[in-house]
């Protein structure tokens, strides 16, 4: 599934939800700072969310240095720093040469620090491998990189295996390789394998590091030089960025080279060193003074104190049993509660008993690896921390019971073992009135009452009973992996017998390209010449790729809905494990609904949009000129002049039995239309798919022939196939064929589409369910869009950012090209 | 929560300082040559502390594991 256009959309969603239910974009109210107490919502409140580790930003010396920078200088030195810089750059620079011994700039944020950077080491000649989790600034900075064509790719967190393996596999196509790192990841704490990554360096030549140590600047390393030069002097071919916004306390970055000359070169052609404005001398006349302290003895003392406090919340974390996920010397704390519900509940609890922390969520984490992150410094007390962590502890087992999620639950959301101690048996506390539903599971609609399931569902699309037998035979016993899938149903009722929830699902490999810009998959579908299952995922979804329409029966009227719901997600998430799958699709929503919204996010669910679905109503119409009565001037003389001018030239056959090399050219004739169009990009169906639609009652088979006197190249063979659902009222035009030897010539699709309106018409249907995409055709012809969306959960995040790495400007124009020939 | 002597141990000396400064509490406050000797009650287990006089610096902080010493602080004068 992709990271499409809606990815900005789902972030707004979710993190307006977080300022909705008041725990993001706080504001503090204090009208003085002392400590590590903050005030907000009118209640002091110990802040666990500072990142400055070391306290110093109430140091005096780092006050006074600031207001002494300002006396002697203003509040700005307004000239790029091109031109001129205050002297207080050149002294500040000199105190990091010795902090670091190695060459030095300075930049206003690291941000600016890396899009300065790395475009001017990374050449057209590297290539840049991004660990997944490196910091989003990074990431930024090299889409830099990809309008000038280098190689960049992501690859697993901390996994230097895969690391060496891309290393062989680049090392002798590129100068240089990149590796893009953090020396503590922020949101989980944990750290960049420092001195592996070293050896492999000494291994390969090509292999550079260019690494961010905001985290680890201050807490570690001789003179607080940071976590990364704690394992000694920077590797001769590692570029380190540090930030001084947080446990140094001023703001402000430092890009620490391994010669001067890379230096001096970054310095004279790194943009917004060149055009962007300086650090306020405030700013550098503070760093002054924590440059001192670093160049000290004191800080030996402030990292002591820290790691202190460290091992102090380690231990109680460790006592209280909370489920911390990884475990390194940074002060950065991540405890796991896996959906997003239950983090909202804990950081209101807490912010209810005096404690800010953090809550990490996605886009940080994937949505079922929520957590509370917290931060410890030296300004906290052991007593503070002990007393948070008591009372995380407490509230975390009355939240847990209230959101219905266990301990097992959220040990397995982060794949990690459950502690023997807490090896508490699973009890399924009864959810929102769950005490009077009662659920039935099916491996096969042969299990189901066929007049039932037609009732709640027979009316959609094509999976009514007869469609569901059909699905099942088509996609079990293929040869290849995507032609096989899992079936499940699932019906919730009430205590009265009635149905409140009903549902398929299917359990298939997915390209996760399905839904992205076509550009993007037709660079993947290059990978996949030699990986064919690169970027696949296996996904448990409402529905399934062979069917379209709204696939969940939700009786909202219900006092139960909500109920019925938390069923669905918690036997989505058995089959999720049960099946191995990555991702899970709930979809095919035809109405915004605010409610429904909010409670998909609070259970690690984000909305996605789908394609526009096309639906042709009202088919009641006498004859063609009435038909073209109803359509939209455009549409009328559209039809009028690509269609109805050569409808004469064609015969539509309705073909019952066709031969074995018929089928095969109809086969033929699909995989023409499918390869010519990424826009839905999925795997091919199989033939064994077509066989079983031959001897389906439902299935109709039409062919378009051009007739004789017009067929000028001889092809005396169809040049459309249209294989439509027939479900009670309802037409479904499911897999098109074309040939496209009179394509231009004829607008054939266009008369494939107008067919199969007369076909349906014939047929009495009523409606017609028209599918996604080729917008402008199926509005043409009177269908009104759908607009559709579906909530989506991945138990991680890689594949979307891989996708997202991905460079949607490649190739697009020759795409788009290919795209217009299907359709027009 | 209590911690256990073992884990007490695991802090460093500063830090035990701190830990018998925020939940410590003094029995005994005893002065010998060129050394000050505190015993500390802290969870379940007592702690001796002993301090160079001449600077008030803290040398060392073990817990006590001996009953009889103990005794022999808590009693004499």
């Amino acid at each position: 599934m992709a990271k499409n256009n809606s990815f900005i959309d789902t972030i707004d969603q979710i993190i307006t939800d977080g300022v909705k239910k008041g725990i993001l974009h706080l504001n503090n109210e204090d009208e003085f700072l002392e400590g590590n107490l903050i005030k907000l919502k009118g209640k002091d409140v110990v802040n666990f969310g500072s990142c400055s580790y070391l306290g110093l930003e109430f140091d005096k010396r780092l006050k006074e240095g600031a207001i002494d920078a300002i006396q002697k200088y203003g509040t700005q030195f307004s000239e790029s720093r091109a031109y001129v810089s205050i002297k207080l750059y050149k002294d500040l620079e000199e105190k990091f040469e010795k902090i670091f011994n190695a060459s030095v700039i300075i930049s206003p944020t690291t941000t600016l620090g890396h899009i300065a950077a790395i475009p001017v080491l990374v050449s057209e000649k590297d290539a840049v491998i991004i660990d997944h989790q490196a910091h989003n600034s990074i990431q930024t900075a090299c889409n830099l990189l990809k309008p000038k064509g280098i190689h960049v790719e992501l690859v697993r967190h901390n996994r230097l295996d895969l690391l060496e393996e891309k290393i062989k596999a680049l090392k002798n196509k590129y100068e240089r390789i990149w590796y893009m790192a953090d020396g503590i990841y922020s949101m989980y704490g944990d750290a960049c394998p420092v001195k592996e990554v070293y050896a492999l360096m000494d291994k390969y030549k090509e292999l550079n590091l260019y690494v961010d140590d905001a985290h680890g600047m201050s807490c570690f390393g001789p003179n607080g030089s940071g976590y990364v030069m704690s394992f000694g002097p920077l590797h001769p071919r590692a570029i380190l960025a540090v930030s001084l916004a947080k446990a140094f306390a001023t703001g402000g970055a430092v890009l620490v080279f391994p010669d001067k000359e890379l230096a001096r070169k970054v310095r004279t052609c790194g943009g917004p060193l060149i055009t962007s404005g300086p650090m306020q001398p405030s700013a550098l006349g503070a760093a002054l003074a924590s440059a001192t302290i670093h160049l000290s003895n004191e800080i030996i003392d402030l990292q002591n104190t820290l790691q202190d406090n460290i091992q102090f919340a380690r231990l109680m974390i460790k006592k209280y049993n909370l489920p911390i996920i990884s475990a390194s010397a940074a002060p950065v704390f991540f405890i796991g509660v896996s959906l997003p519900k239950l983090g909202y509940n804990m950081v209101h609890r807490m912010l209810n008993e005096g404690y800010y922390l953090n809550l990490g969520i996605f886009p940080a984490v994937p949505m079922k690896n929520t957590g509370i992150r917290f931060t410890i410094t030296c300004l906290h007390t052991f007593s503070q921390i002990e007393k948070m962590i008591e009372r995380m502890a407490y509230h975390l087992s009355i939240a847990m019971a209230e959101e219905e999620i266990t301990i097992n639950q959220v040990y397995s959301a982060f794949k990690l073992p459950v502690p023997s101690d807490l090896q508490i048996e699973e009890q399924v506390t009864s959810i929102l009135n769950a005490g009077s539903l009662s659920v039935e599971k099916h491996k096969s609609i042969l299990e189901i009452d066929q007049n039932e399931w037609n009732k709640l569902l027979g009316n959609n699309g094509s999976f009514d009973w007869n469609g569901m037998c059909f699905l099942e035979a088509s996609f079990t016993n293929n040869l290849k992996a995507e032609e096989n899938w899992d079936f499940d149903y699932l019906i919730v009722r009430d205590e009265t017998h009635k149905v409140v929830l009903a549902t398929f699902l299917t359990t298939a490999l997915w390209k996760d390209d399905m839904l992205s810009d076509a550009s993007i998959s037709a660079q993947i579908e290059e990978e996949r010449k030699n990986d064919p299952y690169f970027l696949t995922s296996k996904v448990v979804s409402i529905g399934s790729l062979l069917t379209e329409g709204e696939h969940l029966y939700l009786d909202k009227s219900s006092d139960h809905w909500k109920g019925a719901l938390q069923i669905l997600f918690k036997h989505i998430s058995q089959l999720q494990e049960k099946y191995d799958a990555n991702n899970i699709v709930i979809r095919d929503f035809v109405s915004e609904d605010a409610e429904v919204d909010s409670y998909f996010i609070d259970n690690g669910y984000f909305k996605i949009n789908m394609p526009n679905s096309y639906v042709l109503e009202n088919m009641d119409w006498q004859n063609t000129e009435s038909y073209l009565q109803r359509l939209s001037s455009n549409g009328r003389y559209d039809v009028k002049r690509y269609v109805l001018r050569d409808e004469n030239k064609f015969e539509i056959k309705v073909v019952t039995d066709p031969s074995e090399a018929d089928l095969e050219l109809y086969y033929n004739m699909y995989l023409n239309v499918k390869n010519n169009s990424l826009t839905l990009n999925t795997f091919n169906l199989p033939f064994n798919v077509f066989k079983n639609m031959v001897s389906h009652k439902q299935w109709d088979i039409t062919t378009l022939c051009l007739k004789q006197e017009f067929d000028v190249k001889n092809l005396n063979n169809p040049v459309a196939v249209m294989f439509c659902y027939i479900a009670d009222n309802n037409y479904v035009p499911m897999i098109l064929g074309l040939d496209y030897s009179y394509h231009t010539e004829y607008r054939v699709y266009k008369q494939a589409m107008y067919s199969a309106v007369k076909r349906a018409k014939t047929l009495n249907c009523k409606k017609m369910y028209m599918g996604f995409a080729a917008d402008s055709e199926k509005r043409m012809f009177g269908a009104k869009p759908r607009i559709t969306y579906a909530y989506m959960q991945t138990k991680e995040n890689y594949n979307l950012e891989v996708l997202g790495s991905y460079n949607t400007f490649q190739n697009k124009q020759n795409i788009l090209l290919k795209n217009e020939i299907v359709h027009n | 929560m209590i911690l256990s002597k073992s884990e007490f141990c695991q802090f460093s000396l500063r830090a035990k300082n701190r830990l018998i400064m925020e939940y410590g509490e003094l029995l005994v406050n005893r002065s010998c040559v060129r050394k000050k000797i505190c015993i500390y009650k802290i969870y379940e287990f007592h702690v001796e502390a002993i301090y160079n006089s001449k600077n008030n610096e803290l040398i060392r902080m073990e817990p006590i594991y001996s009953a009889p010493l103990l005794k022999y602080y808590i009693r004499s004068p």
